[in-house]
């Protein structure tokens, strides 16, 4: 059954404790550019609106679709990456339709996230419980990428999002 | 060694962006050196910036010369998950103190100074005109801010960003106040932080120095990650298990500040018609926004309001009670409308709600009329006299201008005693709910900026409290019974929390200072602490800095430490001649307690009693008594000759 990590950013403060959780994790520093979710933090007006992205894993997968060099696969049911034949060209994050996959600041080399292969660390560490490990048949109408997406739309996120900005 | 641990042969050093960052305004020029000198001696943030302010600012530099620096630190621990590891400790020489100024800055700045590379970064010289510094990695920009100056703290971190094409840099910046050197100006981020107190924003205006914008992709290594990790996770889990954190998660602190308010007026006995009505919680439920927090905080407790008319932003704590309970405003939304403008303006704003009380107390005591206020009655919770001066403080319109240049100032200038009635330490105004019993009374007199409202003792408070409410000395003696346990275990002196005796009180403003300065140093929130029943305290500092850094650092190593900054700090203030003399509190401090209508002396404090407790509290940090000054010895065994002889002690 495919898993993700769904997005409720209504309660979200913003504190981006899940990105540099996720890089100690996966790269042993901690580093917001070498993270697999990334927080936007929109501040304007004395306020501040924020929206965690994070893979969700769809099915089909218009990253994949993307790749050029076939770097990206289906892992069983989690998206993988081949970090050997990843060109760093970005094209998997233009073709995310929230921009929910990054490149490493460290290395040319994309990262999505591996839902650290059972327990999730930013959904741990998460203490506005914005993000719950689902399953897709569960999962609400409200729980996809293209939610993420129609919200970048509708807050005008969209140069906030690092994938769609590095072109 | 010690607190700088190296990875392997990179320059990175484990837990540290590895570098200090000095920009030279006046030259236009930016170096770097290595944090390593400094690291194990003074770990980080504040400590750091107290050795670096001493070693580079003679006497003869005043707060607004070119010679004056202003510093920013971030501590070991920020830019990791930690739990509100955060915080940025900002210092310079004071325009408010005249001495040390120094306040600290939560929100995203720390953090990505940290991922850029820096631990602190040091602003020299002063600019011709207009700039704002972007730091983006290694790339170090003065940049022209012609455009920008003169614009709020709203729109100029917006206007920064548009600028470098960049929207998600962490900004911090100046406002209208800092611009014109409003002596109480603050440097601000645009969701609700600010170095406040102090005067800072002055200094960064005097700079020319409009923002401050930084970006880092380069990361901070962990020694051990996984152990790093797991425990990060253990606090968080132990955070969200305390009992009132459910609570503050969804009333931010109002609930727990509206109770606050009303035991402290009980104890002042200064309670006033229309009080009762002051309700944050109330105010929360019907307006919040959304809860804000700064990075890598489980609580975030600042709320955010959007409230047609009255203004847009972030407010945690104090401000609440500031602009209502102590200037007899039962009205939250004038509060808001005048926070919401300090705020922009960049202005402090409970030094405003510090020059209002003052003002109003010396209305209603016939020493000013309106004529002295531009025709405005200075009358006990006037909302056209809180909101105009908000504005007229800012931009120095009117009598703005003579309050913009501080208090004592202000008191000289309208003489007929006004300033018997100036509560302050240090130069510095005090809140009037700043309670006047022993262990605030002292922690104000012998800090280097006067009241710090980080240092708050809570045991001979809440004592006080039992104590005008107690039947007889028996019941009273029962009451306070596990306060003397936990004073025992802390401070080794049980009588300590007796808010009637002296004793035992140093020892209580020490421990307090301890707790605080660890934080300062580390660049953790002090609200993580026991302080509120948080576990982050020291040996959980001590322990995530060993696996962080990957070399055993003690409990003794970091309260060593902060001694060694506490004797800094104090030989940066005697070098510009600062003795016992100095340490003390106004004349008004004194004789303020009538609980129940009641004078209750004993639980306030007298000169005689003050000096007593300095005494105690010279001793307990190995300073010459009679003069209140750091001795060569003391400075010796903390591996400072150096300070000693710049000293000539």
């Amino acid at each position: 059954m495919p898993h993700f990590i769904a997005v409720d950013h209504v309660p979200c403060t913003g504190c981006k404790a899940c990105e540099v959780v996720c890089s100690l994790y996966h790269f042993g520093e901690c580093n917001p550019g070498r993270s697999a979710i990334h927080v936007i933090r929109k501040e304007r007006d004395g306020l501040v609106l924020c929206l965690p992205l994070v893979c969700q894993q769809c099915e089909p997968a218009p990253c994949i679709e993307a790749c050029p060099t076939e770097a990206l696969s289906r892992d069983g049911v989690i998206l993988a990456i081949d970090e050997a034949k990843c060109s760093a060209c970005g094209d998997c994050a233009q073709a995310c339709p929230a921009g929910c996959i990054f490149m490493d600041s460290a290395g040319m080399v994309a990262i999505c996230c591996d839902l650290c292969g059972g327990q999730p660390q930013c959904v741990l560490t998460c203490h506005a419980q914005c993000l719950t490990e689902v399953d897709r048949d569960e999962a609400s109408q409200k729980q996809d990428v293209e939610y993420l997406a129609s919200l970048l739309e509708q807050e005008s996120l969209w140069g906030c999002v690092p994938g769609k900005v590095m072109r | 060694m010690g607190l700088c641990a190296r990875k392997g042969d990179a320059v990175m050093a484990y837990l540290r962006g590895g570098r200090i960052l000095r920009v030279n305004l006046t030259a236009g020029k930016a170096t770097t050196e290595p944090v390593e000198p400094y690291a194990d001696g003074f770990i980080g943030g504040k400590g750091i910036n107290v050795k670096l302010l001493f070693d580079s600012v003679e006497p003869a530099i005043g707060p607004f010369d070119a010679g004056n620096v202003l510093l920013f630190g971030a501590g070991p621990l920020v830019g990791t998950p930690v739990p509100g590891a955060c915080r940025v400790d900002v210092m310079s020489r004071s325009p408010v103190t005249g001495a040390l100024g120094d306040a600290g800055i939560g929100g995203y700045l720390g953090a990505e100074l940290k991922f850029a590379g820096y631990d602190n970064l040091v602003i020299e010289g002063k600019a011709e005109r207009p700039v704002y510094l972007s730091i983006r990695d290694d790339e170090v920009e003065i940049k022209d801010a012609s455009g920008i100056w003169g614009h709020d703290t709203y729109e100029t971190p917006e206007m920064v960003r548009q600028d470098l094409k960049d929207p998600e840099a962490a900004v911090v910046c100046i406002g209208p106040a800092g611009e014109r050197l409003v002596i109480y100006a603050s440097i601000h981020s645009p969701t609700g932080n600010a170095a406040a107190r102090t005067g800072l924003g002055a200094v960064m205006g005097s700079k020319r120095l409009k923002a401050i914008a930084v970006r880092g992709t380069k990361g901070i290594a962990i020694a051990r990650p996984q152990e790093f990790l797991a425990a990060c996770h253990r606090l968080r889990q132990s955070i969200t298990q305390v009992h009132w954190y459910q609570d503050v998660h969804t009333w931010g602190l109002t609930k727990i500040h509206d109770r606050e308010m009303r035991s402290i007026y009980e104890v002042m006995g200064a309670t006033w018609e229309g009080a009762e009505t002051i309700c944050e919680a109330d105010f929360l439920a019907k307006y919040l926004h959304r809860r804000v927090g700064c990075f890598a905080c489980p609580v975030a407790c600042f709320d955010s309001y959007n409230i047609p008319q009255a203004g847009s932003g972030c407010v945690k704590c104090s401000p609440y009670g500031d602009l209502t309970w102590d200037l007899k405003n039962p009205d939250l939304m004038v509060f808001w409308e005048a926070f919401v403008m300090c705020q922009r303006y960049g202005l402090d704003s409970r030094s405003l709600a510090n020059t209002l009380a003052w003002l109003m107390e010396l209305y209603e005591r016939g020493i000013i009329t309106a004529a002295d206020t531009d025709g405005i009655p200075m009358k006990w919770g006037s909302p056209q006299a809180i909101i105009s001066l908000a504005r007229k403080i800012s931009y120095r319109e009117g009598i703005g201008d003579l309050l913009a240049d501080g208090l004592p100032a202000a008191a000289e200038k309208i003489g007929k005693g006004a300033g018997d009635h100036l509560f302050m330490a240090k130069g510095s105004p005090s809140d009037v709910h700043m309670l006047p019993i022993k262990t605030r009374a002292l922690a104000a007199a012998v800090s280097s900026i006067g009241e710090d409202a980080q240092v708050q003792p809570p045991l001979d408070f809440a004592a006080t409290r039992k104590y005008i409410r107690a039947q007889d000395e028996a019941s009273f003696q029962e009451a306070i019974l596990r306060y003397k346990d936990r004073a025992e275990r802390e401070v080794g002196i049980r009588q300590a929390p007796d808010p009637r005796v002296t004793d035992g009180k140093a020892a209580m403003v020490r421990h307090d200072e301890e707790r605080t300065a660890i934080c300062d140093m580390s660049g953790v929130c002090t609200w993580m602490t026991p302080f509120l029943g948080l576990p982050v305290d020291t040996e959980a500092m001590a322990n995530l800095m060993s696996l962080g850094l990957g070399t055993t650092v003690t409990v003794d190593h970091l309260t060593q430490a902060t001694l060694r900054m506490q004797h800094v700090e104090r030989a940066f203030g005697a070098r510009l001649g600062l003795t016992r003399h100095h340490d003390r509190v106004s004349k008004a401090y004194y004789r303020r307690l009538r609980p129940g209508d009641r004078d209750r002396p004993e639980i306030g404090l007298t000169e005689t009693e003050l000096e007593r407790m300095k005494d105690d509290y010279y001793q307990l940090l190995g300073w010459d008594v009679p003069t209140g000054l750091p001795t060569r010895s003391t400075l010796e065994k903390f591996g400072l000759s150096d300070v000693a002889d710049r000293l000539d002690v």
